[in-house]
């Protein structure tokens, strides 16, 4: 059941709920349009600020973000024929191909229209399907929280990409990285040379900065600059109700498609939106305009990002899984107040819940207005040289990685997780399973080994409590069809290879 | 040798590297019976194996083409690119102790943004004096969140006496 009255009492006692949305989904538009800067990027950009907000405001001002910059890729999309993140590539090809029709500011309404459809509808599965995934929450034991962490862990296996081997040692590298500091059992130090800032571990927080926004501005040294856009014929223009009519079909799919999405690990906003593309290309009544400026072909993706955006906090917010960066990266805003998303979010922060969701109803609204209002100087931005725009991005996380404990220490293990995650992407080896285990892998030990102490070192005390067991079978279960998924690609790919 | 194989090797290596500090770790009379030790080595001897495996599947399968792959010069080229960024950020860290943060940060916008293509100009010093006042103000002004002084409050205060 929707608790509204949660849902106005958290807006009363917090709020900043409504400056953060509209902030969050300013700054995301900003974020989201410039090329290069994803949403994660654009949210990691953002942590260190929250870390002296109010909590609630906090995780509102990134979910906000989230949205903000889903919305904001496809602006410079549809002008520059550029996506500003990676899930606007496919509202590249009929944008673009509107604009150059002379209909840019009927794309852009399209854009808008859908995306915030899209949100609509995810966000209303999102305040209804959360609360019961993490119902279960009052009779979770240590041996439980084992069987979610296993369960967190088993995702690793989707979020491989090409290579399982390559997803395990990424995810391995991460739970690796969780047991630097003192052990939680004995209070022993464990991997941390003797020096004292190592003690408290390396926050997730660091690990994101590094990998998604430090490794991205190493990268960003070597690409050229992107093109340059005109103002004059860059005026949102909503669609009439023929044109609504006309898009209702590509909309519905792509919200869908948006839903599953966001609910599988790994999926996102680039799967959803390309997936969705070609739904609605087959089933429009006009298939043959795809790729030629067809609204549907804007409509659909656009839904589907809109969607994503909120169906991604399902998971993680009800079993503390974040099934894409961004979600992960709003896990970490969770963790550096103190809150550790999951079941027993919704006991001990049930009025920050509320908040989000009630931030979530206001960042609709937010994006409807400010879309408008940022609409110009977000193309002033893009229109910046590049140069002095990732000078000032590099400042900023100078600058905040600093305030979060004011430790020039963290500066340095933030650039050495950009130089990680660059490697890790030279390599081919897929970050998110090692933020997974960055994030999930103290509470996979501390409670592995504290269930132990309470059953005297017998393992089937993890059988035994049927929680545990249920989720243990689902976490092998899901390991098992990945395993069989990667070894049909992997044999297809080799195929390929001795084809090509 | 392809990359996956590299790949390996370093996974390989940095299990060796962990596992032989988790056997180090000292046990304490609290201990439980997994230990401080326990799970690390785990940890160190999963990520030897699939390291090896990976070693092994470069050694016998050949590299699955990937369209976006770049050359090796690009490659090369790209990552001198990055070490100029993670080199402007390291120097930030040894002279902003000293520098404090103001102009430290004025200096890495400029170095930063000449590096990335920018020229040396006066617009470019006004946009980074600008650029680090914004960031002073909303960090130091608005968050009050403390940034590195530098020897500039001693400085003054010796010349003041």
């Amino acid at each position: 059941m929707i608790d509204l009255s949660g849902m106005f009492n958290a807006l009363v006692a917090s709020p900043m709920i409504i400056p953060a949305a509209f902030a969050g989904i300013a700054w995301g538009i900003l974020g989201g349009a410039l090329p290069g800067i994803s949403p994660s990027i654009t949210m990691a950009l953002l942590l260190p600020f929250t870390y002296g907000a109010d909590p609630t405001a906090a995780v509102v001002l990134l979910a906000s973000t989230y949205l903000g910059a889903e919305y904001g890729g496809s602006i410079p999309a549809i002008l520059i024929r550029t996506p500003g993140t990676n899930s606007a590539a496919a509202t590249v090809i009929d944008g673009y191909a509107m604009k150059e029709q002379g209909k840019a500011g009927e794309a852009l309404g399209i854009s808008l229209y859908s995306t915030l459809l899209g949100s609509v509808f995810g966000v209303a599965l999102l305040i209804t399907l959360t609360q019961p995934l993490a119902a279960v929450a009052l009779a979770f034991q240590p041996t439980s929280y084992v069987g979610l962490g296993v369960l967190g862990l088993s995702v690793i296996a989707s979020l491989s990409g090409e290579s399982l081997i390559k997803g395990m040692m990424a995810g391995l590298i991460g739970l690796m990285i969780a047991t630097i500091g003192t052990d939680p059992v004995t209070g022993n130090n464990r991997f941390t040379f003797d020096d004292p800032e190592l003690l408290s571990g390396i926050p997730p927080i660091l690990v994101m900065v590094g990998i998604y926004a430090v490794a991205e501005l190493f990268e960003q040294a070597s690409q050229p600059g992107w093109r340059q856009t005109n103002t004059a014929d860059a005026a949102i223009k909503m669609p009439d109700a023929l044109m609504r009519a006309r898009l209702r079909v590509s909309q519905i799919i792509g919200a869908l498609i948006g839903f599953i999405e966001g609910l599988t690990p790994g999926g996102g906003g680039t799967i959803a939106a390309f997936l969705s593309y070609n739904e609605a290309k087959r089933w429009s009544k006009k298939p043959e305009e795809f790729g030629h400026g067809s609204p549907e072909g804007i409509a659909a993706p656009e839904s589907a990002n809109g969607s994503v955006s909120a169906t991604a906090l399902i998971p993680m917010m009800g079993l503390g899984i974040p099934g894409s960066n961004s979600a992960a990266v709003l896990l970490g805003g969770f963790l550096i107040h103190g809150m550790t998303p999951g079941p027993m979010l919704f006991t001990k922060h049930y009025d920050v819940v509320m908040g989000l969701y009630a931030g979530k109803v206001i960042s609709l609204f937010a994006l409807l207005v400010v879309a408008y209002l940022i609409l110009r100087p977000c193309i002033w931005l893009v229109n910046r040289p590049k140069h002095y725009l990732m000078a000032f991005i590099f400042a900023l996380v100078l600058s905040g990685v600093y305030a979060i404990h004011n430790s020039l220490f963290h500066v340095g293990i933030a650039l050495a997780f950009g130089v990680i995650g660059y490697a890790m992407k030279y390599y081919r080896i897929p970050t998110l399973p090692m933020v997974l285990g960055v994030v999930l892998g103290f509470m996979v030990e501390s409670n592995y080994r504290r269930a132990l102490v309470l059953s005297d070192g017998d393992h089937m005390t993890f059988v035994e409590d049927p929680i545990a067991a249920c989720l243990l079978i689902v976490a092998f279960g899901f390991i098992l069809v990945s395993l069989v998924r990667h070894f049909r690609d992997s044999m297809k790919s080799d195929q390929k290879v001795k084809s090509a | 040798m392809n990359r996956d194989f590299i790949a390996g090797f370093l996974g390989l290596l940095l299990a060796m590297g962990y596992y032989a500090m988790a056997m180090n770790i000292q046990n304490s009379q609290l201990a439980d019976d997994v230990g401080p030790g326990g799970l690390p080595k785990i940890y160190g001897l999963l990520l030897a194996g699939f390291s090896l495996l990976l070693m092994l599947r470069a050694r016998f399968r050949p590299e699955p083409v990937d369209s976006k792959q770049r050359a090796v010069a690009e490659e090369i080229f790209a990552a001198k690119r990055g070490l100029g960024i993670l080199l402007i950020g390291v120097s930030y860290i040894l002279a902003v102790p000293y520098l404090g943060y103001p102009l430290a940060i004025a200096v890495v916008i400029a170095v930063a943004a000449l590096y990335n293509g920018g020229t040396l100009s006066l617009r470019m010093a006004g946009i980074a004096v600008l650029g680090a006042f914004g960031l002073w103000f909303v960090f130091v002004f608005l968050l009050h969140i403390g940034q590195p002084a530098g020897i500039w409050p001693d400085l003054i205060e010796g010349l003041r006496r």
